[in-house]
């Protein structure tokens, strides 16, 4: 009963750090003044109509779009691909795979993103969606990798056996069973790697320019030149996103049972 | 090769020739052979650790032989790769795709061979049929239970009507009354199809009831490849009389006057071995089948049977039949089995003497391996 009631006061107040700040910077964005105050001076959605009617801020927006979704495709693949290495390598081939596929999460992400600028100025993939996508696909990828060789470890290798015995090669295999099987680990996976790169702002300050801009490096940007209201607005955007995407995912798996379910009848 | 609707398209006939599979330096199957005839069912039988997975899933392609050739109908079937070897196989856990539904996993076979449109709809339906599952097409693998999805398994492994069909303990996983079912039916449908079928157990009731003939192996050998009367009554060893149905053994040398050499009791032994050969110098096994035992106070057994003394330890009623368990003063365990209708008088710790007439016994060699330990 005692640690019960520790756990949860600790609970609570570590929630409150968390969720007031955004709260907070999220209800700035309602305010009709000209200033971030809080508690918002009036209602209104004089802020978020100005950013949706801003060309530097939807552009900014469309950019973190199309590198998040590309980002998400290139961890997806990498990620699975390598999450089936993992699985199947015997030996130390195994512990490689697993070692290569953490590293992201691992390394100082300030190295990182020198590195890809380094590597990526030199390749012509610095200012642009590509470029940016490749390096947020690679701090994607151990989300699918985990979620996907987690998956692969409940599989029942009988399955993959029964779809050789009955007439499919390895490839066909892999693509009529074992992929179809994990697709709810991969499309998890994809999903975490998306929100990641969505808000992630160091390594695309590096490759970034003042013609290419995702929405964090932007936001980052401006505050620095003095906080409006306007930075509160997209800050409600980027949360709603975000939010929208994490409840796909938690929603996946009762959906799969739900649609399992009805077309039994 | 693509059989008409009409054509029965008979399993093929398989040759097992000297197939052995290593793990290190023990034996994983140890030379085995068997040759098994187009349209027989035939069961691998064995205790776990005997080899009859590995033989299986060296016949499947899972694993290959260090040593010997498979023929399936004369043509060499190790260097054809698992997926072009025209084999259905069941699996103990179902193995089914659990992302198509029941329609999905019984075409596949079919998809994979090119068969599409209404030829496909045809067979599938008729499959399912087959397995008594007609009405289940649209359904989700996860709302079938255990037996319906060991049926469509079923209907997924002879949908393309395979040569071979393999069985990995199909019926493992189902209680005893489903198995029971499906025993009948599986046997049902591999006849009227004409299907080829090696299955594996290690349930010797399944093997004596499904098979045409049934492989027994121990240790990666196999002990003997007989029919399941043959196997019954005519044991090749120790090993294949104590595994297929119960017995009383009794191991040892054979005295000049015909009993073996015993401390428990007289046990007479037949003069010649199953096999037909004399009994020699060399140690036995004298077998005789519990329901061939009677029970009598001590000392009221007739002279010219075989009998030995003990103590009753224990009396299981087991439906039609009641098994009595007695141990010898040396701490043998017997067993005589009775018919629950006629029941003998006696109580659990009276001291009480089987006998049997020396006929009911027959006599063989023990296993080479245990003779060699002994």
């Amino acid at each position: 009963m005692n640690t019960g009631w520790t756990v949860r006061i600790l609970g609570v107040v570590i929630a409150i750090l968390l969720v007031v700040p955004t709260i907070v910077i999220c209800a700035t964005a309602f305010t009709s003044g000209s200033s971030v105050t809080f508690p918002p001076d009036g209602f209104s959605f004089r802020w978020i109509d100005e950013v949706l009617g801003d060309r530097r801020w939807m552009r900014a927006f469309g950019n973190s779009f199309a590198v998040g979704l590309l980002s998400a495709l290139f961890a997806m693949l990498a990620g699975t691909a390598l999450a089936l290495g993992a699985a199947r390598a015997k030996g130390a081939m195994a512990s490689v795979f697993t070692a290569v596929s953490v590293l992201p999460m691992i390394l100082p992400l300030v190295v990182g993103a020198i590195g890809f600028y380094l590597v990526y100025a030199r390749l012509g993939l610095t200012g642009n969606v590509l470029g940016l996508a490749l390096a947020h696909g690679v701090l994607g990828l151990p989300y699918v990798f985990v979620n996907v060789l987690a998956l692969l470890r409940t599989l029942d290798p009988r399955i993959e056996e029964a779809a050789r015995v009955h007439g499919a090669g390895q490839f066909v295999t892999l693509l009529t069973v074992t992929l179809p099987m994990i697709a709810p680990a991969t499309i998890v996976g994809g999903l975490l790697a998306f929100i990641s790169s969505w808000d992630e702002v160091v390594v695309a300050v590096f490759l970034s320019d003042a013609r290419f801009q995702t929405l964090p490096v932007l936001m980052y940007g401006q505050i620095r030149s003095g906080v409006e209201p306007s930075v509160s607005a997209v800050a409600l955007i980027v949360t709603v996103v975000t939010f929208a995407i994490a409840l796909i995912v938690f929603a996946i798996g009762p959906i799969r049972a739900r649609l399992a379910q009805r077309s039994s009848r | 090769m693509s059989p008409t609707p009409t054509q029965r398209a008979p399993g093929a006939a398989l040759s097992i020739r000297s197939i052995t599979k290593r793990y290190g330096d023990a034996a994983a199957v140890d030379n085995v052979s068997l040759d098994i005839r187009a349209g027989e069912f035939v069961t691998l039988l064995g205790a776990s650790g005997s080899g009859k997975t590995t033989l299986l899933r060296i016949i499947a392609g899972f694993d290959d032989a260090d040593e010997g050739s498979l023929l399936v109908d004369g043509q060499e079937l190790r260097s054809v790769p698992v997926h072009r070897r025209d084999i259905g196989m069941v699996f103990q856990n179902y193995a089914l795709f659990p992302h198509l539904n029941v329609e999905q996993n019984v075409a596949y076979p079919l998809r994979m061979r090119g068969v599409s449109g209404v030829e496909r709809r045809r067979r599938v339906a008729e499959a399912l049929e087959a397995v008594q599952l007609p009405d289940f097409a649209r359904r989700r693998i996860t709302q079938l239970s255990g037996g319906q999805q060991q049926r469509v398994a079923l209907a997924r492994a002879i949908v393309s009507r395979p040569r071979l069909l393999l069985m990995d303990e199909p019926l493992g996983a189902l209680d005893r009354n489903l198995r029971d079912a499906l025993q009948l039916e599986i046997s049902r449908l591999s006849r009227e199809l004409g299907l080829t079928v090696v299955n594996v157990t290690h349930d010797q009731e399944e093997a004596l009831t499904m098979s045409d003939r049934i492989a027994l192996l121990d240790h990666g050998r196999l002990v003997q490849f007989a029919s399941p009367d043959e196997l019954y009554h005519r044991p090749a060893d120790d090993t294949a009389a104590s595994f297929v149905g119960e017995s009383n053994l009794f191991r040892g040398a054979i005295r000049e006057d015909g009993t073996l050499d015993l401390a428990d009791g007289i046990v007479f032994s037949p003069p010649l071995l199953v096999d037909g050969t004399p009994v020699g110098s060399e140690a036995v096994a004298v077998m005789v089948r519990p329901s061939l035992v009677t029970i009598v106070a001590p000392g009221r057994a007739p002279e010219a049977h075989s009998r030995v003394d003990g103590r009753v330890r224990g009396i299981v009623y087991a439906g039609d039949s009641r098994k009595i368990i007695v141990e010898t003063a040396s701490g043998v365990e017997l067993i005589a089995r009775e018919d629950a209708s006629h029941p003998t008088d006696i109580a659990v710790d009276t001291h009480v003497t089987l006998h049997w007439d020396p006929r009911a016994s027959i006599v063989t060699r023990l296993t080479a391996a245990l003779a060699a330990v002994k």
